[in-house]
């Protein structure tokens, strides 16, 4: 019978997948090693996700949790990445619900991307006061782009960082946010026609 | 998808197809190429540390449960009994580490810190990594008047702090053998040592953890050997704070970044101007000593020089003038002297102060 640990044959392994099983015998080590290993791409996600670096580490912290409580049930059917990459999608659905309810209560929600005042036509309109188009430098396009990304919706958002910054496939995406394939492509398509909505102005230089 | 940190380009590259195994990266369009600008963050030094802690709480708080939409396990038949005795194991170490973090051991903490406590001062005084690299990307600075000696020894200080840091440096959750090390270390220290130790440690408790993790964080690059700029920012600004009037120290490392940039900004064109009026300086070190002009609590001194040590010691040059410590030191006794500019006001929050 096979064990658990020949499920994923051993050339398709990668090395989160390797410190997860660590981890999930009871090695501690590993799991110190997965955390720093994996530390900076959730906080990453998860700042641009809410906009807010404490509140960003606060999200990466209960992810690692449900990893390590989690970790008598592995089986690493799968890459750990789309694991993770799960849990970190429900952690962030969570947070919005818990904003949904703190708004239902009238207590306000904290400062975060998904409660940015500013909307998509607001700032498609502070770009056209700069025309004639011009290329924005790198820090004002910066500013640009982070509230165009916060003024799309949480799973559009959660879709876009996926893909950028774990450059996740359709499938992983999809896996990940328990939604299909051409879910997915609708939702980047969206996303991006928002964006574009967004960023043209600033961008007409790079897209020409 | 890749295992590392996403810090390049895709490794798919940007023409991913549209199959349910390809990328989005040409479904994103020219908009792949715009969220380049966003930064990849960092997480803070001590999460690390912090989550894994978290983490041997929780174990032993509850049960892991398989609540999650993959990694479903098929529990075990060795499960039904062994579960109620980790359960029992779980309770009485989760008794231990609850106590422990309930009921911290203050000894402890402080030992496990003890780096950033013995260089408190210092770390407080350089404030944080932003202002520091905003430091070494100024330009324009202005040669520090004082005498050489101080400087030697202002600047030695400074070294040796530094090197004490990058020597020691594990903060946080550090191992038995070290806090062991460091229980000697303070064991040995001589009495005046132990109570600054003491003083520094009272201050380091009242902390917010936030403010213990901005500390670790400054501590950390002052630390690292390869961020030369960041030490040659924190060494100059160590001098001209040891330069200023001691009365007026407190108040600058008091100031956030930005004040704190404003404040050298004034000061550079107060020097600018006491140079025009006087003619170049005559030296980078042990130049002459111009007139008080205020700190940044705008207050002004008391019209003549006074060298005083850096932590108000009895390092003086001269005959110290007239203090008024009981009252705002703006009640000047005697005219101001003639052709110093005017003192910027209170309500701006910092003004230029003079390191002499």
């Amino acid at each position: 019978m096979a064990t658990d640990s020949t499920v994923m044959p051993q050339p398709m392994r990668d090395p989160s997948t390797e410190l997860m099983l660590r981890v999930r015998d009871g090695d501690a080590e590993a799991f110190a090693d997965l955390v720093v290993a994996w530390q900076d791409r959730l906080v990453t996600l998860f700042l641009h996700h809410t906009g807010d670096h404490s509140t960003a580490e606060d999200l990466a912290q209960e992810v690692f949790l449900r990893v390590y409580r989690a970790r008598a049930t592995y089986q690493p059917t799968a890459k750990f990445t789309t694991w993770i990459h799960t849990i970190a999608n429900n952690v962030a659905s969570d947070l919005r619900q818990r904003a949904y309810r703190r708004l239902e209560r009238g207590v306000p929600a904290t400062t975060s991307a998904s409660s940015s005042a500013i909307g998509l036509d607001q700032i498609a309109v502070a770009a056209s006061g700069f025309l004639p188009t011009r290329r924005a430098d790198r820090t004002e396009l910066q500013a640009v782009v982070r509230e165009a990304v916060a003024a799309l919706n949480e799973r559009q958002r959660m879709a876009v960082l996926l893909a950028k910054f774990e450059q996740c496939s359709y499938e992983e995406i999809a896996t990940a946010m328990g939604l299909t394939v051409p879910a997915v492509k609708s939702l980047l398509f969206r996303a991006r026609d928002q964006l574009r909505a967004a960023l043209e102005p600033y961008l007409q230089g790079d897209l020409s | 998808m890749s295992d590392g940190h996403a810090a390049g380009p895709s490794p798919h590259g940007p023409s991913g197809d549209a199959s349910p195994g390809g990328v989005p990266a040409s479904d994103l369009g020219e908009i792949w190429g715009a969220l380049d600008s966003l930064p990849r963050a960092s997480a803070s030094i001590d999460m690390a540390a912090t989550t894994i802690d978290m983490a041997a709480v929780a174990t032993g708080r509850s049960a892991p449960r398989a609540s999650l939409r993959m990694g479903h396990g098929r529990p075990r038949s060795w499960r039904n009994w062994i579960l109620p005795a980790v359960a029992v194991a779980g309770s009485l170490i989760a008794g231990i580490v609850i106590g422990r973090v309930t009921v911290p051991d203050p000894d402890l903490r402080i030992l496990e810190s003890l780096p950033l406590v013995r260089h408190l001062p210092l770390l407080q005084e350089a404030g944080s990594v932003k202002f520091l690299q905003a430091l070494a990307a100024r330009r324009n600075q202005q040669p520090l008047r004082m005498p050489p000696e101080m400087l030697r020894d202002e600047g030695q200080e400074f070294d040796d702090a530094v090197a004490d840091l990058e020597d020691d440096h594990a903060w946080g959750t550090v191992a038995r053998p070290l806090i062991d090390e460091r229980r000697m270390t303070i064991a040995m220290m001589t009495v005046d040592e132990r109570d600054a130790i003491e003083r520094s440690a009272a201050e380091f408790q009242d902390m917010t953890a936030t403010e213990r993790r901005d500390l670790a964080t400054v501590a950390s690059a002052l630390a690292d050997p390869k961020r030369d700029e960041l030490r040659a920012a924190a060494r100059l600004w160590h001098l001209i704070i040891a330069a200023s009037d001691p009365p007026d120290r407190r108040n600058i490392v008091q100031l956030d970044s930005e004040s704190r940039l404003e404040w050298l900004e004034r000061r550079s064109r107060f020097r600018e101007w006491m140079g025009e009026r006087r003619g170049p300086p005559s030296g980078i070190e042990g130049g002459p000593v111009p007139p008080r002009v205020p700190g940044p609590g705008g207050s002004p001194g008391d019209g003549r020089p006074r060298w005083q040590g850096p932590r108000g010691d009895s390092r003086s040059r001269g005959e110290p003038g007239p203090r008024f410590e009981d009252g705002p030191r703006s009640d000047r006794v005697g005219p101001r002297p003639a052709g110093q500019p005017p003192e910027p006001s209170r309500e701006q929050g910092s003004a230029a102060a003079e390191e002499n």
